[in-house]
Protein backbone atom coordinates (compact mmCIF):
# COMPACT_ATOMS: atom_id res chain seq x y z
CA UNK A 1 0.00 0.00 0.00
CA UNK A 2 1.58 3.22 -1.07
CA UNK A 3 2.44 5.77 1.59
CA UNK A 4 2.41 3.30 4.46
CA UNK A 5 5.53 2.35 6.37
CA UNK A 6 6.21 -1.29 6.84
CA UNK A 7 7.50 -2.54 10.21
CA UNK A 8 11.09 -3.63 10.12
CA UNK A 9 11.56 -7.22 11.18
CA UNK A 10 13.05 -7.62 14.66
CA UNK A 11 12.71 -4.00 15.71
CA UNK A 12 9.57 -4.59 17.71
CA UNK A 13 8.08 -1.44 16.38
CA UNK A 14 4.43 -1.58 15.83
CA UNK A 15 3.14 -2.19 12.48
CA UNK A 16 0.94 0.02 10.55
CA UNK A 17 -2.15 1.05 12.38
CA UNK A 18 -5.09 -0.78 11.17
CA UNK A 19 -8.37 1.05 11.30
CA UNK A 20 -10.45 -0.48 14.02
CA UNK A 21 -13.78 -1.59 12.82
CA UNK A 22 -16.51 0.67 14.08
CA UNK A 23 -18.75 -1.22 16.42
CA UNK A 24 -22.28 -1.44 15.28
CA UNK A 25 -24.67 1.05 16.79
CA UNK A 26 -26.47 -0.67 19.59
CA UNK A 27 -28.95 0.52 22.14
CA UNK A 28 -27.81 1.19 25.66
CA UNK A 29 -28.17 -1.81 27.95
CA UNK A 30 -30.63 0.10 30.07
CA UNK A 31 -32.77 0.54 27.04
CA UNK A 32 -32.58 -3.05 26.08
CA UNK A 33 -34.39 -4.18 29.17
CA UNK A 34 -31.61 -6.52 30.24
CA UNK A 35 -29.77 -6.07 33.47
CA UNK A 36 -26.22 -4.89 32.70
CA UNK A 37 -24.51 -7.14 35.20
CA UNK A 38 -25.50 -10.66 34.37
CA UNK A 39 -23.03 -12.14 36.89
CA UNK A 40 -24.82 -10.35 39.70
CA UNK A 41 -28.15 -11.24 38.36
CA UNK A 42 -27.90 -14.61 36.86
CA UNK A 43 -31.58 -14.71 36.38
CA UNK A 44 -33.19 -16.07 33.37
CA UNK A 45 -34.88 -13.44 31.36
CA UNK A 46 -38.52 -13.58 30.64
CA UNK A 47 -40.34 -12.03 27.75
CA UNK A 48 -38.89 -8.82 26.39
CA UNK A 49 -35.79 -9.26 28.48
CA UNK A 50 -37.45 -8.67 31.85
CA UNK A 51 -36.24 -10.87 34.68
CA UNK A 52 -38.71 -13.22 36.20
CA UNK A 53 -38.07 -12.27 39.80
CA UNK A 54 -39.99 -9.25 41.08
CA UNK A 55 -37.07 -7.90 43.16
CA UNK A 56 -34.90 -7.75 40.14
CA UNK A 57 -37.65 -6.04 38.27
CA UNK A 58 -37.61 -3.20 40.76
CA UNK A 59 -33.85 -2.89 40.45
CA UNK A 60 -34.15 -2.96 36.73
CA UNK A 61 -36.72 -0.19 36.69
CA UNK A 62 -34.58 1.90 39.04
CA UNK A 63 -31.52 1.28 36.92
CA UNK A 64 -33.38 2.29 33.79
CA UNK A 65 -34.62 5.44 35.49
CA UNK A 66 -31.12 6.41 36.59
CA UNK A 67 -29.56 5.74 33.23
CA UNK A 68 -32.25 7.32 31.13
CA UNK A 69 -31.57 10.92 30.24
CA UNK A 70 -34.61 11.49 28.13
CA UNK A 71 -36.98 14.08 29.62
CA UNK A 72 -34.28 15.56 31.85
CA UNK A 73 -35.33 19.09 30.95
CA UNK A 74 -38.89 18.43 32.02
CA UNK A 75 -37.74 16.93 35.29
CA UNK A 76 -35.40 19.82 36.00
CA UNK A 77 -38.17 22.27 35.23
CA UNK A 78 -40.53 20.48 37.57
CA UNK A 79 -37.99 20.42 40.41
CA UNK A 80 -37.00 24.02 39.70
CA UNK A 81 -40.62 25.14 39.75
CA UNK A 82 -41.12 23.54 43.15
CA UNK A 83 -38.02 25.30 44.47
CA UNK A 84 -39.14 28.64 43.04
CA UNK A 85 -42.66 28.40 44.41
CA UNK A 86 -41.37 27.34 47.83
CA UNK A 87 -38.84 30.15 47.95
CA UNK A 88 -41.39 32.72 46.85
CA UNK A 89 -43.87 31.53 49.46
CA UNK A 90 -41.25 31.65 52.20
CA UNK A 91 -40.09 35.11 51.12
CA UNK A 92 -43.63 36.48 51.08
CA UNK A 93 -44.30 34.90 54.47
CA UNK A 94 -41.13 36.48 55.83
CA UNK A 95 -42.17 39.85 54.41
CA UNK A 96 -45.65 39.53 55.94
CA UNK A 97 -44.28 38.66 59.35
CA UNK A 98 -41.71 41.44 59.42
CA UNK A 99 -44.25 43.98 58.22
CA UNK A 100 -46.88 42.83 60.70
CA UNK A 101 -44.45 43.11 63.59
CA UNK A 102 -43.22 46.56 62.57
CA UNK A 103 -46.72 47.87 61.88
CA UNK A 104 -48.06 46.40 65.11
CA UNK A 105 -45.38 48.14 67.13
CA UNK A 106 -45.98 51.42 65.35
CA UNK A 107 -49.72 51.21 65.86
CA UNK A 108 -49.30 50.36 69.55
CA UNK A 109 -47.09 53.41 70.02
CA UNK A 110 -49.66 55.65 68.35
CA UNK A 111 -52.58 54.36 70.42
CA UNK A 112 -50.63 54.51 73.68
CA UNK A 113 -49.45 58.00 72.92
CA UNK A 114 -52.93 59.23 72.07
CA UNK A 115 -54.56 57.82 75.21
CA UNK A 116 -51.75 58.83 77.52
CA UNK A 117 -52.19 62.43 76.44
CA UNK A 118 -55.93 62.57 76.94
CA UNK A 119 -57.35 63.21 80.38
CA UNK A 120 -60.78 62.09 79.27
CA UNK A 121 -60.40 59.96 76.15
CA UNK A 122 -63.57 59.46 74.19
CA UNK A 123 -64.65 55.99 73.22
CA UNK A 124 -65.69 56.92 69.71
CA UNK A 125 -62.37 58.67 69.04
CA UNK A 126 -60.34 55.68 70.15
CA UNK A 127 -62.53 53.48 67.97
CA UNK A 128 -61.94 55.78 65.00
CA UNK A 129 -58.21 55.86 65.65
CA UNK A 130 -58.08 52.06 65.85
CA UNK A 131 -60.06 51.71 62.64
CA UNK A 132 -57.81 54.19 60.86
CA UNK A 133 -54.64 52.48 62.06
CA UNK A 134 -56.02 49.09 61.10
CA UNK A 135 -55.79 50.24 57.49
CA UNK A 136 -52.00 50.21 57.79
CA UNK A 137 -51.88 46.45 58.04
CA UNK A 138 -51.14 44.62 54.82
CA UNK A 139 -52.68 42.27 54.00
CA UNK A 140 -55.81 43.18 55.90
CA UNK A 141 -56.70 40.91 58.79
CA UNK A 142 -58.80 40.85 61.91
CA UNK A 143 -57.22 42.82 64.73
CA UNK A 144 -57.78 43.60 68.37
CA UNK A 145 -56.67 46.79 70.10
CA UNK A 146 -56.57 46.69 73.88
CA UNK A 147 -55.88 49.77 75.98
CA UNK A 148 -55.21 49.26 79.67
CA UNK A 149 -54.68 51.91 82.32
CA UNK A 150 -52.80 50.72 85.39
CA UNK A 151 -51.83 52.62 88.49
CA UNK A 152 -49.12 51.54 90.87
CA UNK A 153 -50.19 50.95 94.44
CA UNK A 154 -48.62 49.91 97.70
CA UNK A 155 -47.94 46.22 97.99
CA UNK A 156 -47.11 43.70 95.35
CA UNK A 157 -50.00 44.20 92.99
CA UNK A 158 -50.92 47.18 90.93
CA UNK A 159 -54.14 49.00 91.35
CA UNK A 160 -56.49 48.10 88.56
CA UNK A 161 -58.08 50.98 86.72
CA UNK A 162 -59.75 50.20 83.40
CA UNK A 163 -59.38 48.39 80.12
CA UNK A 164 -60.91 48.86 76.73
CA UNK A 165 -60.86 46.42 73.86
CA UNK A 166 -61.64 47.22 70.24
CA UNK A 167 -62.09 44.52 67.62
CA UNK A 168 -61.72 45.53 63.98
CA UNK A 169 -62.78 43.35 61.06
CA UNK A 170 -63.43 40.53 63.46
CA UNK A 171 -66.11 37.91 63.29
CA UNK A 172 -67.20 34.91 65.28
CA UNK A 173 -64.32 32.82 64.01
CA UNK A 174 -61.66 35.26 65.17
CA UNK A 175 -63.29 36.74 68.25
CA UNK A 176 -62.30 33.80 70.41
CA UNK A 177 -58.58 34.18 69.72
CA UNK A 178 -58.55 37.96 69.75
CA UNK A 179 -60.39 38.07 73.07
CA UNK A 180 -57.28 36.51 74.59
CA UNK A 181 -55.05 39.19 73.10
CA UNK A 182 -54.27 41.13 76.24
CA UNK A 183 -51.45 39.80 78.39
CA UNK A 184 -51.95 42.55 80.95
CA UNK A 185 -55.68 42.64 81.43
CA UNK A 186 -56.24 38.92 81.52
CA UNK A 187 -58.99 36.91 79.93
CA UNK A 188 -61.92 38.37 81.82
CA UNK A 189 -60.63 41.96 81.66
CA UNK A 190 -61.12 42.28 85.41
CA UNK A 191 -58.28 40.23 86.79
CA UNK A 192 -55.50 41.82 88.78
CA UNK A 193 -52.78 42.97 86.41
CA UNK A 194 -49.53 41.06 86.62
CA UNK A 195 -46.97 42.35 89.06
CA UNK A 196 -44.40 42.14 86.29
CA UNK A 197 -45.08 45.77 85.47
CA UNK A 198 -43.41 46.72 88.77
CA UNK A 199 -44.85 50.18 88.90
CA UNK A 200 -43.82 52.71 91.48
CA UNK A 201 -46.35 53.90 94.00
CA UNK A 202 -49.15 55.81 92.29
CA UNK A 203 -47.33 55.63 88.97
CA UNK A 204 -49.77 55.54 86.07
CA UNK A 205 -49.08 53.88 82.74
CA UNK A 206 -51.06 53.23 79.62
CA UNK A 207 -50.49 49.85 77.97
CA UNK A 208 -51.57 49.53 74.34
CA UNK A 209 -51.68 46.00 72.98
CA UNK A 210 -52.30 45.06 69.38
CA UNK A 211 -53.08 41.57 68.10
CA UNK A 212 -53.47 40.66 64.45
CA UNK A 213 -54.82 37.28 63.42
CA UNK A 214 -53.67 35.80 60.11
CA UNK A 215 -54.57 32.23 59.47
CA UNK A 216 -53.96 30.34 62.67
CA UNK A 217 -51.35 32.71 64.01
CA UNK A 218 -51.86 35.78 66.16
CA UNK A 219 -49.07 38.35 66.22
CA UNK A 220 -48.75 40.44 69.37
CA UNK A 221 -47.26 43.89 69.91
CA UNK A 222 -47.48 46.24 72.85
CA UNK A 223 -46.21 49.58 74.06
CA UNK A 224 -46.21 51.11 77.52
CA UNK A 225 -46.23 54.84 78.15
CA UNK A 226 -46.62 56.88 81.33
CA UNK A 227 -49.48 59.32 81.36
CA UNK A 228 -48.72 62.98 80.90
CA UNK A 229 -50.65 64.05 83.98
CA UNK A 230 -50.89 62.92 87.58
CA UNK A 231 -54.46 61.76 87.28
CA UNK A 232 -55.64 58.48 85.87
CA UNK A 233 -57.31 59.03 82.49
CA UNK A 234 -61.01 58.46 82.75
CA UNK A 235 -62.37 55.30 81.23
CA UNK A 236 -63.28 56.02 77.61
CA UNK A 237 -66.97 56.49 77.24
CA UNK A 238 -69.43 58.54 75.28
CA UNK A 239 -69.13 59.86 71.78
CA UNK A 240 -67.46 62.88 70.27
CA UNK B 1 -30.27 33.35 40.35
CA UNK B 2 -33.96 34.05 40.08
CA UNK B 3 -34.47 32.95 43.68
CA UNK B 4 -31.61 35.11 44.87
CA UNK B 5 -32.89 38.09 42.91
CA UNK B 6 -36.37 37.62 44.37
CA UNK B 7 -35.07 37.36 47.91
CA UNK B 8 -32.91 40.44 47.37
CA UNK B 9 -35.93 42.40 46.15
CA UNK B 10 -37.99 41.35 49.15
CA UNK B 11 -35.24 42.33 51.56
CA UNK B 12 -34.78 45.63 49.76
CA UNK B 13 -38.50 46.35 49.97
CA UNK B 14 -38.53 45.68 53.70
CA UNK B 15 -35.43 47.80 54.09
CA UNK B 16 -36.84 50.76 52.16
CA UNK B 17 -40.19 50.62 53.92
CA UNK B 18 -38.49 50.52 57.29
CA UNK B 19 -36.43 53.51 56.24
CA UNK B 20 -39.53 55.45 55.19
CA UNK B 21 -41.25 54.55 58.44
CA UNK B 22 -38.29 55.80 60.44
CA UNK B 23 -38.20 58.99 58.42
CA UNK B 24 -41.91 59.64 58.97
CA UNK B 25 -41.53 58.90 62.67
CA UNK B 26 -38.56 61.20 62.97
CA UNK B 27 -40.38 64.01 61.18
CA UNK B 28 -43.57 63.57 63.21
CA UNK B 29 -41.85 63.41 66.57
CA UNK B 30 -39.06 65.82 65.87
CA UNK B 31 -38.99 69.38 66.97
CA UNK B 32 -40.80 70.19 63.79
CA UNK B 33 -44.15 69.29 65.28
CA UNK B 34 -43.63 69.21 68.99
CA UNK B 35 -41.66 72.18 70.10
CA UNK B 36 -41.98 74.78 67.45
CA UNK B 37 -44.73 77.30 67.32
CA UNK B 38 -44.42 77.67 63.60
CA UNK B 39 -43.13 74.64 61.79
CA UNK B 40 -42.47 75.15 58.16
CA UNK B 41 -42.09 72.58 55.45
CA UNK B 42 -38.45 73.55 55.34
CA UNK B 43 -38.08 72.52 58.98
CA UNK B 44 -39.81 69.21 58.27
CA UNK B 45 -37.69 68.72 55.19
CA UNK B 46 -34.54 69.26 57.23
CA UNK B 47 -35.77 66.84 59.89
CA UNK B 48 -36.51 64.21 57.26
CA UNK B 49 -33.16 64.74 55.61
CA UNK B 50 -31.39 64.40 58.94
CA UNK B 51 -33.36 61.27 59.76
CA UNK B 52 -32.62 59.48 56.53
CA UNK B 53 -29.02 60.58 56.44
CA UNK B 54 -28.51 59.40 59.98
CA UNK B 55 -30.21 56.07 59.41
CA UNK B 56 -29.09 54.81 56.03
CA UNK B 57 -27.77 57.77 54.14
CA UNK B 58 -24.63 55.90 53.32
CA UNK B 59 -26.45 52.97 51.77
CA UNK B 60 -29.27 54.50 49.79
CA UNK B 61 -29.10 57.01 47.00
CA UNK B 62 -32.06 59.34 47.44
CA UNK B 63 -33.23 62.82 46.69
CA UNK B 64 -35.78 64.85 48.61
CA UNK B 65 -38.50 66.36 46.47
CA UNK B 66 -38.91 70.08 46.37
CA UNK B 67 -42.28 71.55 45.45
CA UNK B 68 -43.78 68.18 44.70
CA UNK B 69 -41.21 66.63 42.44
CA UNK B 70 -37.55 65.82 42.26
CA UNK B 71 -35.25 67.80 40.10
CA UNK B 72 -34.31 66.07 36.86
CA UNK B 73 -30.67 65.02 36.77
CA UNK B 74 -28.33 67.31 34.97
CA UNK B 75 -26.56 66.16 31.89
CA UNK B 76 -23.93 63.59 32.69
CA UNK B 77 -25.29 63.03 36.19
CA UNK B 78 -26.98 59.90 37.37
CA UNK B 79 -30.42 60.35 38.85
CA UNK B 80 -31.06 59.26 42.43
CA UNK B 81 -32.51 55.81 43.01
CA UNK B 82 -35.40 57.15 45.06
CA UNK B 83 -37.28 60.41 45.15
CA UNK B 84 -38.83 61.07 48.57
CA UNK B 85 -41.86 63.25 49.18
CA UNK B 86 -43.25 64.36 52.52
CA UNK B 87 -46.97 64.79 53.03
CA UNK B 88 -48.38 66.35 56.18
CA UNK B 89 -52.09 66.34 56.87
CA UNK B 90 -53.78 67.76 59.95
CA UNK B 91 -57.15 66.64 61.29
CA UNK B 92 -59.20 67.93 64.20
CA UNK B 93 -60.07 64.50 65.61
CA UNK B 94 -59.43 60.82 64.88
CA UNK B 95 -62.96 60.60 63.49
CA UNK B 96 -62.12 63.30 60.97
CA UNK B 97 -58.94 61.42 60.19
CA UNK B 98 -60.94 58.29 59.50
CA UNK B 99 -63.42 60.16 57.34
CA UNK B 100 -60.72 62.11 55.53
CA UNK B 101 -62.04 65.48 56.63
CA UNK B 102 -59.03 67.69 57.03
CA UNK B 103 -58.67 70.51 59.51
CA UNK B 104 -61.13 73.27 58.90
CA UNK B 105 -58.39 75.81 59.47
CA UNK B 106 -56.75 77.14 56.39
CA UNK B 107 -53.53 75.57 55.22
CA UNK B 108 -51.76 73.01 57.34
CA UNK B 109 -52.14 74.73 60.66
CA UNK B 110 -52.71 72.60 63.73
CA UNK B 111 -53.94 73.33 67.24
CA UNK B 112 -53.10 71.38 70.32
CA UNK B 113 -54.83 68.01 70.24
CA UNK B 114 -55.09 67.91 66.47
CA UNK B 115 -54.04 64.72 64.76
CA UNK B 116 -51.10 64.98 62.41
CA UNK B 117 -50.42 62.36 59.77
CA UNK B 118 -46.94 62.43 58.30
CA UNK B 119 -46.36 60.28 55.24
CA UNK B 120 -43.06 59.85 53.44
CA UNK B 121 -43.56 58.46 49.95
CA UNK B 122 -40.77 57.03 47.81
CA UNK B 123 -40.91 56.92 44.05
CA UNK B 124 -38.33 55.01 42.13
CA UNK B 125 -36.95 55.57 38.67
CA UNK B 126 -36.91 51.84 37.97
CA UNK B 127 -40.05 50.39 36.41
CA UNK B 128 -39.53 47.12 38.23
CA UNK B 129 -39.18 48.90 41.55
CA UNK B 130 -42.29 50.96 40.81
CA UNK B 131 -44.32 47.82 40.21
CA UNK B 132 -42.86 46.15 43.24
CA UNK B 133 -43.50 49.15 45.47
CA UNK B 134 -46.99 49.58 44.13
CA UNK B 135 -47.77 46.07 45.27
CA UNK B 136 -45.90 46.09 48.57
CA UNK B 137 -46.35 49.76 49.38
CA UNK B 138 -43.89 52.56 49.14
CA UNK B 139 -44.66 54.80 52.04
CA UNK B 140 -44.06 55.17 55.73
CA UNK B 141 -46.70 56.83 57.86
CA UNK B 142 -46.80 58.05 61.43
CA UNK B 143 -49.76 59.49 63.29
CA UNK B 144 -49.18 61.85 66.17
CA UNK B 145 -50.81 64.87 67.71
CA UNK B 146 -49.88 68.43 68.41
CA UNK B 147 -48.77 68.38 71.99
CA UNK B 148 -47.68 71.85 72.94
CA UNK B 149 -50.19 74.55 73.51
CA UNK B 150 -48.93 76.29 70.46
CA UNK B 151 -50.22 76.53 67.01
CA UNK B 152 -48.12 75.08 64.24
CA UNK B 153 -48.11 76.31 60.72
CA UNK B 154 -46.65 74.28 57.91
CA UNK B 155 -46.44 76.40 54.84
Amino acid sequence: MAGRRQALPGTGSPGPREAKPTPPLTRHPSEEGSFPYPLLGGVAEGRNGFPRIAGWAVLLIAWRFLRNTRGAAALESAIGAVVLVTTSTLAFDLYTRVTATATGLNVAVTVAEYVSREAQPKKSEIDALATFLHGKFFPQAAAAFVVVAVQGATGQNQQWTWTKQILVDSDASTDTDLDKCSKVAGANKKATPPAALKLEKREIVIVAEVCVKRGDEVSYSHHILPTRSDTVPAKPRGSA
Amino acid sequence: MLCLAGIFEIVQTIFVRDLLQRAAYRVAYSNALEDRAASTMEVMRTACLEAITAEVGNFLNFELAESGSCNPPEKGEKSADFCLKIEVKVYDTPTDMLNGTQDSNAGLGGDVGDMVVVTVVATSQSTLSQLQQRFFGNDGMTVTAVRRNERIEAT
